[in-house]
């Protein structure tokens, strides 16, 4: 009994030292994580402000953030080399870019990918892969797939997206270097913003109006309207064999199903002028 | 000396751990290019920017199975020659000459 006694005074005895000892380094703890907090709370309340008081980029941002994003897809992707061809998908691209309500200096690239795709870009950089060219089969096709690209830099689509939602990878960089100004701003921007482009679905009515809009651009410019028609046609064929989902999950996960584009363009093609060029010859001697 | 069946169960054993071995050994390594059958009818064999002489296109780099770009291509940063290409795009522009004859070589319109 004695013996108990004293082991349980011992106990007491040590649990007040080790409290001693070691609450200050538990509450100083407590308080660095307190401090953290209060230190991310900034940067929250900025991602949330951000959303609200919505400014487009100045063209000089828009420019810094397209370069250093069109870099990055660069570095990603590789891109072609071949001046003939990246010369002809630049004329195509010009040549409805004309009509472009918004006016910037629109940049055409080909990336070396295998999978489907367009990339718009801030800044007017507008990328399409090869695997997308292989696909095409007239002028009219690429001028009707770049207008939809072109739409989306036109009408800020991509950035006005990824700046509404609290969540995208943007607004969070952008409320952190507000808070703590980083030397490597611009690289962590084009992370942010390629992040949320390769992961963010755009509203089924922005593309809507990117597959209506860019068709007609390219008809204002000559070409056929069924050109953008066409090719959704051509991708929905090969999109349903099952070997071939690797070449269009990209696409098709940020993207509404190539038979909802189909629907919506069909009865618009069915009422535009049927006098539009397809370039068949021109496109094959050039990119076949 | 031991039976023949003791020898002969020795011996299957071995070629199934020799095969086992083998299988280990045979997937490639992941990041390697995959070539997989064209999915359309033409190809275009242009180089790139990225090709080597052991390969002249890029496929399916950077892109998982669902066809997502994958974290690993996400972390790629730019190296000076891909911002002298971004340079290029902008030099390289064509002029309002060469797209006005370019209109109208096919027929096209002018705004």
């Amino acid at each position: 009994m004695k013996r108990a006694m004293v082991m349980l005074a011992l106990g007491g005895f040590s649990s007040l030292l080790l409290n001693a000892q070691f609450g200050g380094i538990l509450n100083r703890a407590k308080e660095k994580v307190e401090g953290a907090k209060q230190k991310a709370k900034p940067v929250s309340d900025r991602a949330e402000r951000a959303i609200d008081n919505f400014t487009p980029w100045n063209p000089q941002e828009e420019q810094e953030i397209g370069e250093a994003t069109a870099a990055k897809m660069i570095a990603m992707f590789g891109a072609l080399d071949t001046p003939k061809l990246v010369r002809y998908v630049n004329l195509v691209g010009q040549a409805v870019a004309q009509y472009a309500p918004r006016q910037v200096p629109y940049r055409f690239g080909i990336l070396d990918s295998d999978i489907v795709g367009a990339f718009a870009l801030p800044g007017g950089f507008i990328f399409i892969t090869k695997t997308a060219l292989e696909g095409m089969s007239d002028e009219a096709q690429l001028a009707g797939a770049l207008g939809h690209e072109i739409v989306h830099v036109s009408e800020r689509h991509l950035e006005s997206a990824i700046r509404s939602k609290k969540n995208s990878a943007w607004a969070v960089e952008e409320a952190k270097s507000k808070t703590l100004p980083t030397p490597d701003y611009l690289r962590k921007k084009a992370d942010a913003f390629l992040y949320d482009m390769f992961n963010m679905r755009l509203s089924q009515d922005k593309e809507d109006g990117a597959d209506e809009r860019g068709t007609l651009m390219a008809t204002q410019a000559g070409y056929a309207a069924s050109g953008l028609l066409e090719f959704l046609r051509t991708l929905s064929a090969v999109s349903a064999k099952p070997e071939n989902q690797r070449a269009f999950g990209q696409l098709l996960s940020t993207h509404p199903s190539f038979d909802a584009r189909i629907s919506h363009l069909t009865p618009i093609v069915e009422r535009s002028a049927k006098s539009g060029k397809t370039l068949e010859a021109r496109f094959r001697g050039t990119v076949k | 000396m031991r039976p023949l069946p003791f020898w002969l169960l020795v011996l299957s054993c071995l070629a199934l751990a020799q095969q086992t071995e083998q299988k280990k050994e045979a997937p490639p390594p992941p990041d390697q290019k995959q070539d997989s059958a064209p999915l359309f009818k033409s190809k275009l064999g242009y180089r790139s920017s990225k090709t080597t002489k052991e390969s002249t296109t890029l496929g399916f780099n950077g892109i998982d199975p669902s066809g997502k770009v994958d974290q690993k291509m996400m972390a790629t940063s730019p190296q000076t020659a891909d911002q002298e290409k971004v340079t290029n795009m902008s030099a390289n522009r064509p002029s309002a000459a060469d797209l006005k004859s370019f209109l109208q070589e096919g027929g096209l319109n002018s705004k």
